[in-house]
């Protein structure tokens, strides 16, 4: 669908980053690196947070801004240019996810057991069974615990959390970007954070964490 | 909980996808004037509904603690430096296409013409007549112009053929 004159006009007006895109499209070599400044530590992370390696967020990054970069003579300003950046970016993922279970690779990063042991998921499946005592989470704990939480969500799910939480995108702009209607990604949103409060319930009651049995 | 509120619970955990989008989308700020008041409206009526609500709320908050993660200068090198050599790529391809059309140009130019001189030749060869078409179509006058010329009056001649007193040489000679 062509975007009308008046709404390109009303992007360019709003959005600063529109106006800096639309220096990209003239060459302009310095407003490319200042768009990749503002945005990479955020397209990677939610790429992590996405794929669950950082090589490959990191990777999966330049792809975007690559991809930026060649779409440069056609941008034309019919949205937010975060809602477009991050619909390439939700492109990119999905490519490299979809890729990879074809591959069949195993999708976490190494990481190190943490306090929850090698199998963490078993840990929070008895956690939920209210069959530990309890003692404090420190901030680590609960970063892992949420960790592993977001990646228990489907792709889609994950994206749409990761894009309401971290971007603080409306329902309108998440829609946008992942190629939904608002009303859809309500849905998937009550149902990811439905998920969410029933993996981290054990966690929340009183902000403890269950302890193994010794 | 006191005997109240177990009055006033509500919440019905066999609704609890409705009651989720709903309460989802008040805590992200994305219902309507009418549809928020409905929601608040409940809220003060519903203990469960609203312990829902702060179970949805809370777990949502600790989602506060996702990383960002850090990106090093070197990130930004590496993509800048991609990115330029897409560019020069990008210069590549183009110069290239243009050379390409150059030499589409040139062979269309030497095919066009070829086509015209085939065409000129064929013209000139089958429609422009020679000196020798003219006199192979003389030739039987040529073959007796010595008796033709003690003739003087060539409309004694036409008259000769169209009277048909000689038919047999007549037929014989056209």
């Amino acid at each position: 669908m062509a975007v009308g004159e008046s709404t390109a006009e009303r992007y360019r007006e709003r959005d600063p980053d529109v106006r800096l895109m639309l220096q990209v499209r003239d060459d302009d070599a310095a407003a490319f690196e200042e768009l990749m400044l503002r945005y990479q530590t955020r397209v990677v992370s939610v790429l992590y947070h996405l794929v669950g390696q950082r090589d490959l967020a990191e990777d999966l990054a330049q792809d975007v801004f690559l991809r930026i970069y060649r779409a440069r003579k056609t941008y034309v300003a019919g949205a937010k240019f975060s809602t477009w950046l991050f619909t390439i970016t939700n492109n990119v993922a999905s490519n490299a996810i979809r890729s990879r279970s074809r591959r069949k690779e195993i999708n976490l990063e190494a990481r190190d057991s943490g306090p929850f042991g090698a199998n963490p998921l078993d840990h929070m499946a008895q956690a939920a069974s209210g069959q530990m005592p309890t003692r404090q989470l420190d901030k680590r704990e609960i970063r892992d615990v949420v960790k592993i939480a977001i990646e228990r969500l489907s792709e889609r799910q994950r994206m749409a959390v990761l894009l309401s939480k971290m971007e603080e995108m409306s329902y309108a702009d998440i829609a946008e970007t992942m190629n939904l209607t608002p009303q859809a990604i309500k849905s998937l949103l009550s149902r990811a954070r439905a998920n969410l409060r029933d993996l981290l319930e054990p966690y929340i009651q009183d902000g403890r964490l269950q302890e193994e049995e010794t | 909980m006191n005997s109240n509120e177990t009055k006033t619970d509500d919440f019905d955990s066999n609704d609890s996808s409705a009651n989720d989008e709903q309460l989802v989308a008040y805590l992200d700020g994305e219902l309507d004037a009418d549809t928020m008041s409905g929601v608040e409206t409940r809220l003060a009526a519903d203990a469960g509904y609203r312990r829902r609500l702060h179970q949805l709320e809370k777990a949502w908050a600790m989602l506060d603690d996702l990383p960002r993660e850090k990106v090093d200068d070197s990130f930004a090198q590496s993509t800048i430096e991609m990115v330029a050599v897409a560019a020069n790529d990008d210069v590549r391809q183009v110069q290239l296409i243009g050379l390409r059309r150059q030499r589409q140009t040139l062979w269309a130019g030497v095919l066009l013409v070829a086509l015209v001189a085939c065409i000129g030749f064929a013209v000139t060869h089958l429609w422009v007549p020679t000196k020798n078409d003219r006199l192979i179509e003389d030739l039987p006058v040529v073959e007796r112009l010595d008796q033709y010329q003690q003739i003087e009056d060539i409309e004694f001649l036409e008259w000769l053929v169209n009277s048909r007193l000689f038919p047999e040489e007549i037929d014989d000679e056209f």
